[in-house]
């Protein structure tokens, strides 16, 4: 009897099928293509800082929503400003065909027209007026070409001065976003007008990041992070403080991962040429922005038990590590 | 999500001894007729008896029947993904991001889907004895075995594929590597994200509660008879644990006194009707439970180890005829009406609503049936032609209707000797 329950017992719990569900989960199959893999990465902006305390979970959300809004819109103002940089560069550059005419007409359009002509603004120029125009101020037969070039080159000037407007008020644009940020990420700022949780370069463009191709090696040199005298490194002998050789300021627990594109490292937090106990860890990713390198990510600042996050991004150019001196 | 809670515990009555509808932690059908028979003075009874079914749902109403693993196939919006990072910076961070990109975090990034099997097998020996002629005793012991199957997966939307791909692009794809495994399986990130343990195949043996009972035959007439059928329920079964979603368990962690009236009536020598009143008190317990925060979401990470748990009262009735075939061979038929009061849960450790939240859907009402035929040789004992007084029985039960009840097939066998 006994084995007939057992038997019953293992027939019945074996007759379970295992049932199937559909599941299509997220593709990853989206990395973004980086427009150079490896090199000396010489740093042109920084931005690094710690978040203030925030005594609710809602506030702490509302704050990183904002500033990540405003650091996105900061971005496109940054593309915006390269664009039409690169606008004005290529005007400026563009073979030059109104080289004969530039100057003086340039001039002309901006001197004061004679009492009773169009001016160089006006919408409703057409040859006639042109042709008027250019008899009376520049004493010269307008013949067709010389119209033609009048009027691209008032072309010409307009264009410039609207690019040369609009780089204006980006930049104004990108200076108030910035403070923007600055005021909500820093409450001693809101108070003081100072700065105390936000960490820079002294010179940025004297820091690089070095990928070496084929392999996971790295090579981080940060002139000036949190004094202007600290230069820190992670290879041997090249951190110092005041010019000294100071060991103890060597960056450490430095990986670079080329699948992951993660850069880790940890700077020892150095004040008046003293090791104050506090390290900073970076967990960065490497990405592109318009371009060109950018490490992103979050880092801790951790000192005498206590932990403090912050966001950190790196912003180069990208050079050839050999020709570049370190 | 869905915390099974299905105790089969005392669930089976020895052939002519106990007889009680309602008889569980939770209502669970019927599978044996009831009966005024007790055993002759110092006759003593060993039966054992088994049983299968399958838990493929909960009922509502005649035809509504709910997938045990329905509570699995929700809608996944952003707030589900944020909530299975961990508390804090990570978690708050994600969120400020996500909504800078415009998303509400309400928007649904998907659906996630689960199939769920349960079955749960039993055997149970009980032992009884007759005291006298019309008082016998009885212990019943029983030992489930239950397996259980669970497929879990999930289908995110597109909306939520362009996200990710806008996020990688933005230098997050890191981030969205290290979580990768979570949107792999959010059921699984959103029920680790709250201390459960992994949702996975698997099956447990163990002994259930035992009851102790007796009946006492106090009217028996030529044609009439009653039977009064006290019991008492010790919490002698392992106990669902708090850290799994689905748990099986033997046990329902408390005490429960119950008595049950029976009647019979004998209309001829072959045809009977057997009609039975039952009712059952739990004892309240303290035990760690998990306290909802949220009357729809179900999981939830608070835990309070003494909950004031108070399970409901059962009441219940069966009426069925049994007739006789031959001299060896008997059929007959009962349906169940049982109902449960609802459960009440305490504590001081969070908010009272939130305990409250626990009592939603907790009230039970069963009507189910059954079907059995018993083959029996103390007839021919009692002639001396056959050697050993056997008595063996099949059966069948099911539930038509309910609310907040399981749906359940199930079949079962016995098998009795007398000495």
């Amino acid at each position: 009897m006994k084995i007939f329950f057992l038997a019953f017992l293992l027939v019945a719990g074996c007759s379970v099928q295992q049932d199937r569900v559909t599941s299509n989960p997220p593709n990853f199959n989206n990395e973004q293509k980086l427009s150079a893999e490896y090199g000396k990465i010489t740093l042109t902006s920084v931005s690094i800082f710690l978040w203030p305390d925030m005594p609710t979970d809602a506030q702490a959300i509302a704050l990183y929503s904002e500033v990540a809004a405003n650091a996105a819109a900061s971005d496109q103002l940054e593309l915006q400003h390269q664009k039409t940089q690169a606008q004005l560069d290529a005007l400026n550059s563009s073979g030059f065909d109104y080289s004969a005419c530039f100057k003086s007409f340039e001039q002309s359009c901006s001197a004061t027209p004679p009492a009773g002509t169009p001016s160089c603004d006006d919408v409703q120029l057409n040859n006639d007026t042109v042709q008027n125009w250019l008899y009376s101020t520049v004493d010269q037969v307008p013949t067709d070409d010389l119209r033609k070039l009048f009027v691209a080159c008032r072309d010409f000037t307009t264009q410039k001065t609207n690019l040369k407007t609009k780089l204006d008020k980006l930049t104004a644009s990108g200076v108030d976003l910035t403070a923007k940020i600055l005021y909500r990420i820093d409450p001693a700022y809101q108070k003081t007008g100072i700065q105390t949780n936000y960490k820079s370069f002294k010179s940025p463009t004297t820091s690089s990041i070095t990928l070496t191709t084929g392999t996971d090696a790295v090579d981080i040199r940060l002139d000036g992070f949190g004094e202007d005298k600290n230069f820190q490194s992670n290879i041997d002998g090249v951190s110092t403080c005041d010019s000294a050789v100071m060991a103890g300021a060597k960056l450490f627990d430095v990986a670079y991962n080329h699948e992951a594109r993660s850069l880790n490292f940890k700077i020892p937090e150095v004040v008046n040429c003293n090791l104050t106990g506090g390290v900073y860890a970076f967990t960065l990713e490497r990405n592109d922005f318009e371009g060109s390198p950018r490490f992103s990510g979050d880092l801790i600042y951790t000192k005498n038990g206590i932990s403090q996050n912050g966001s950190a991004k790196m912003d180069g150019t990208f050079g050839n590590a050999a020709s570049l001196a370190k | 999500m869905t915390q099974i809670k299905f105790v089969a515990r005392n669930s089976f009555f020895v052939l002519f001894l106990l007889s009680s509808a309602a008889r569980a932690a939770g209502l669970f059908a019927p599978f044996t007729m009831d009966s005024t028979e007790t055993l002759p003075k110092g006759i003593r009874n060993l039966t054992v008896a088994t049983f299968t079914t399958d838990i493929s749902g909960a009922k509502n109403g005649w035809s509504n029947d709910k997938p045990v693993g329905d509570g699995l196939n929700e809608t996944v919006h952003w707030s589900d993904l944020v909530a299975s990072q961990k508390p804090g910076y990570q978690r708050n961070s994600l969120q400020g991001y996500v909504q800078s990109k415009g998303y509400n975090m309400n928007d649904s990034v998907g659906n996630s889907v689960g199939v769920v099997d349960i079955r749960v097998t039993a055997a149970i020996p009980v032992m009884a004895y007759g005291i006298t002629d019309d008082l016998t005793i009885a212990a019943i012991v029983p030992i489930l075995y239950s397996n259980l199957n669970v497929s879990t997966g999930w289908n995110a939307n597109e909306n939520f594929n362009q996200a990710i791909a806008k996020f990688a692009s933005d230098g997050k794809n890191y981030r969205i590597l290290q979580n990768k495994q979570k949107l792999m399986n959010v059921i699984a990130a959103d029920i680790g994200s709250k201390g459960y343990a992994p949702l996975q195949n698997g099956s447990r043996s163990g002994m259930g509660d035992m009851t102790f009972a007796a009946k006492y035959r106090a009217i028996k007439a030529d044609n009439y008879a009653l039977a009064i059928v006290p019991k008492v329920v010790l919490p002698t079964g392992e106990t669902a644990d708090v850290n799994k979603l689905i748990d099986v368990a033997p046990g329902a962690g408390v005490w429960d006194l119950g008595l049950s009236i029976v009647q019979s009536y004998k209309f001829n020598g072959r045809l009977s009707l057997v009609q039975s009143v039952g009712y059952t008190t739990q004892l309240a317990t303290y035990m760690a439970k998990r306290i909802p925060f949220d009357a729809i979401i179900t999981t939830t990470p608070n835990v309070d180890d003494s909950t004031r748990v108070q399970l409901g009262d059962m009441y219940g009735g069966q009426i069925g005829p049994t007739y006789r075939i031959t001299e060896l061979f008997t059929v007959g038929g009962a349906a169940a009406l049982q109902y449960k009061a609802p459960d009440i849960y305490s504590g001081s450790k969070f908010d009272s609503s939130h305990y409250d939240l626990m009592s939603m859907n907790t009230e039970q009402v069963m009507f189910s049936g059954q079907l059995g035929v018993n083959f029996s040789t103390v007839p021919l004992y009692m002639k001396k032609t056959f050697e050993v007084p056997l008595e063996a029985t099949l059966g069948y039960a099911n539930v038509f209707s309910g609310r907040n009840v399981n749906t359940t097939e199930l079949y079962s066998a016995a098998l009795s000797m007398f000495f």
